[in-house]
């Protein structure tokens, strides 16, 4: 297992609605995350930022990179954007890692934040469309509605019921009741999902993640203990893609491209999913989740509803998935989602997560995936 | 191109730019490509996986789309109309011409006249179907039972006309609070509970027409009429809402004020008052409760007019 990038710092800004506009967003972020190391860093410490925003209408702003030089204050740093649809998180993180590891830099500040709230959902819906494929958009398949498809595959080949996907809900509803920064603190039942209202079928309302705003950072270092003697360290990474319409993906019921992603970063991690402590997955519809435990090699194929049943990914289970509320219920700010759920990873390694905290936790993974799964990155975390 | 649904998804939050619900698939042709298709709202009362039909490519402002048109479908349908008031006068006529249309009709009072029993006895000799449904619309658990006793006997509703009402005509200084509570509650709330009551079900099937009837005595501010004219304002303003609010789900809603009508309602008034009445229309005569029911039939059937007051009053008001 090679310690060569750890994560030394972090920001995190309440999911939900943020009155402020991007700059400031970005400016807090930039002025947190330095902030927040155990021993201090400079801003002339840091040699390049990154930012992971997805759509320009969302934040009325080109160039965010510019925004957090900027915001930072060091003329030699450098900066840029990057979009990777909802895990362009992911995306920054894995390519600020690169930076170090090829000596490109020493120090990366990944910022990751979304507006969402600048417009109206049948607004926001149709931009996020923009995720799904051309023939897709052109038929009109929007996000839940691909995610629709492929479910109905799923419960077709499997047998998974509304049920099982109504209590992912329910559970990362009451995951969410202990994190401060969740969208939603509301606890719900398997009957409020079954009764609430359909988007697109068999997709409710409570099965979808909400439109947020967002905003999360971090800071990678290739000398991390300078920094802290506590750095939670990015000991696997893997990326992968898929057929962009789910329908032509050899399977439409798993995720090809997230158990690709998963066995690159567990092999260079050098570790076997029964080894993983705690989860954090792309639950931006919840009846996804159980096909996120089949490609992480958590479950069998076909059989991660089971674990939802058995009641092992709860929060007292044996491998407690999205704690944090997960997309359903902390939230899903695009460009923000992976990052906070990588923060969430290093809270937990630290032991840092109040009342959220997971004992022993010394593996973790966060798995983030775009489009459907037609592209997905997955990190293992160590301490 | 003949193909088969595989999947499809019903998108009843349709995002921006698309405005109406619809349906998506996934279709394979004979060949074993697959292809993402559309499909229009109208079918939806009939898809099930793995049905068949065609699949045409339509050029759109979205671009080609494919569109699948499931076989036969869209003819097999016996469409429903649920009319309130419909024992007798313009509720009755309209029950009648809907019969004539194809349709299947359920007809709602507090009570099953003789006029509704021939009513419906001449629809089943039409070859529809007709049932009484009873309910003071004024209260929202009655209208409940009601729509789902018209589901639970046709299945569906296309068409709900808010025809029923009543007037109780006093000056204002002579008026109750009862007098005004009880034509508000029948003829403005009557029609918010029963709307209420059906969208759900026409949501559910793909859309649907809402055809309130509203009165003349709207627009001119007739003498005596205080409540009934507020009730029907009401409704215009009411008709509106519904119009935008549901026109998402495929579902119209228009009003319609008609002037005066052959009925019991218009027959109760003094002699000499409608004399005089009848000299301020242009054509010189009452409409024949027909001639009422065309227009909310012609209007149930055109669904490109939507949140619209039409005016039948032979010019009396213009």
């Amino acid at each position: 297992m090679k310690k060569d990038v750890a994560i030394v710092s972090y920001a995190h800004e309440k999911y939900g609605r943020l009155e402020m506009d991007t700059e400031e967003i970005i400016h807090k972020m930039v002025k947190e995350a330095l902030n927040n190391t155990d021993k201090g860093i400079y801003s002339s410490e840091i040699d390049w930022i990154i930012v992971s925003c997805v759509d320009n209408q969302f934040s009325n702003q080109h160039q965010t990179g510019t925004v957090a030089w900027e915001a930072l204050g060091n003329k030699n740093a450098r900066a840029f954007r990057v979009e990777a649809a909802c895990c362009s998180g992911s995306m920054a993180v894995y390519l600020g890692r690169e930076f170090i590891r090829r000596n490109i830099a020493t120090n990366v500040l990944v910022i990751g934040f979304e507006k969402m709230s600048n417009v109206s959902t049948e607004i926001a819906t149709g931009i996020l469309m923009r995720g799904s494929s051309p023939e897709e958009r052109r038929a009109g398949i929007t996000q839940p509605a691909a995610y629709a498809l492929m479910i109905q595959h799923y419960m077709k080949k499997y047998g998974a019921t509304e049920e099982d996907f109504a209590m992912v809900s329910v559970k990362n509803h009451e995951n969410a009741l202990r994190n401060p920064w969740a969208h939603f603190h509301r606890k719900i039942t398997i009957e409020d999902v079954l009764n609430s209202r359909i988007i697109a079928t068999p997709i409710r309302l409570l099965h979808c993640c909400p439109i947020s705003d967002g905003a999360a950072a971090v800071i990678l270092s290739g000398d991390p203990r300078k920094y802290t003697d506590a750095p939670v360290y990015i000991t696997g990474m893997g990326m992968a893609h898929d057929a962009f319409s789910s329908f032509r993906r050899e399977d439409p019921a798993f995720l090809l491209a997230s158990k690709l992603a998963a066995d690159e970063a567990y092999k260079e991690a050098g570790i076997t999913p029964s080894q993983i402590d705690i989860a954090e997955v792309h639950d931006a519809f919840t009846p996804v989740e159980p096909m996120c435990y089949e490609a992480l090699g958590l479950a069998e194929r076909g059989e991660g509803y089971k674990l939802i049943r058995e009641g092992r990914v709860m929060f007292h289970g044996d491998i407690p998935v999205n704690v944090s509320g997960g997309l359903k219920a902390k939230g899903h700010p695009v460009g923000a989602t992976g990052i906070g759920m990588i923060v969430e990873q290093y809270l937990q390694l630290r032991g840092e997560a109040g009342e959220r905290q997971v004992p022993n936790v010394e593996i973790a993974v966060v798995e983030n995936h775009g489009g459907t799964g037609s592209v997905s990155l997955v990190t293992v975390l160590t301490r | 191109m003949r193909a088969k649904l595989k999947f499809y998804s019903i998108i009843y939050e349709p995002p921006h730019p698309f405005k109406v619900m619809y349906a998506v698939g996934v279709v394979e042709d004979e060949k074993g490509q697959v292809y993402p298709v559309r499909i229009e709202s109208k079918y939806i009362p009939f898809l099930e996986t793995g049905i068949e039909g065609e699949v045409i490519k339509e050029s759109t402002i979205f671009g080609e789309v494919y569109h699948f048109i499931p076989d036969g479908k869209g003819f097999q349908l016996e469409r429903v109309a649920l009319i309130t008031g419909a024992s007798r006068g313009i509720g009755r006529a309209t029950a009648l011409e809907f019969a004539k249309r194809g349709y299947n009709v359920a007809i709602n009072d507090l009570e099953l006249t003789p006029e509704g029993e021939s009513a419906i006895r001449e629809i089943t000799l039409m070859g529809r179907k007709a049932i009484f449904v009873k309910a003071d619309i004024s209260k929202y658990e009655e209208v409940e039972n009601m729509v789902k006793e018209v589901i639970d006997a046709f299945g569906r509703i296309d068409v709900l006309v808010n025809n029923a009402g009543i007037n109780i005509d006093k000056l204002v200084i002579n008026m109750t609070l009862d007098d005004w509570r009880k034509v508000i509650d029948v003829n403005l709330t009557g029609t918010f509970n029963c709307t209420k009551a059906v969208l759900p079900y026409m949501i559910k099937q793909g859309g649907g027409s809402i055809i309130n009837v509203s009165s003349m005595s709207a627009f001119i501010g007739t003498i005596g009429q205080a409540n009934y004219a507020a009730a029907k304002g009401g409704i215009i303003s009411f008709t509106k809402v519904i119009a935008r609010e549901y026109a998402r789900y495929n579902i119209t809603c228009n009003a319609i004020a008609p002037g005066a009508v052959k009925t019991r309602m218009l027959l109760s008034v003094h002699p000499g008052i409608l004399k005089e009445r009848i000299a301020q229309i242009p054509l010189g005569r009452f409409a024949e409760p027909e001639e009422i029911a065309k227009v909310i039939v012609f209007l149930a059937e055109t669904p490109y007019i939507n949140g619209q007051v039409i005016h039948i009053n032979a010019g009396e008001y213009m």
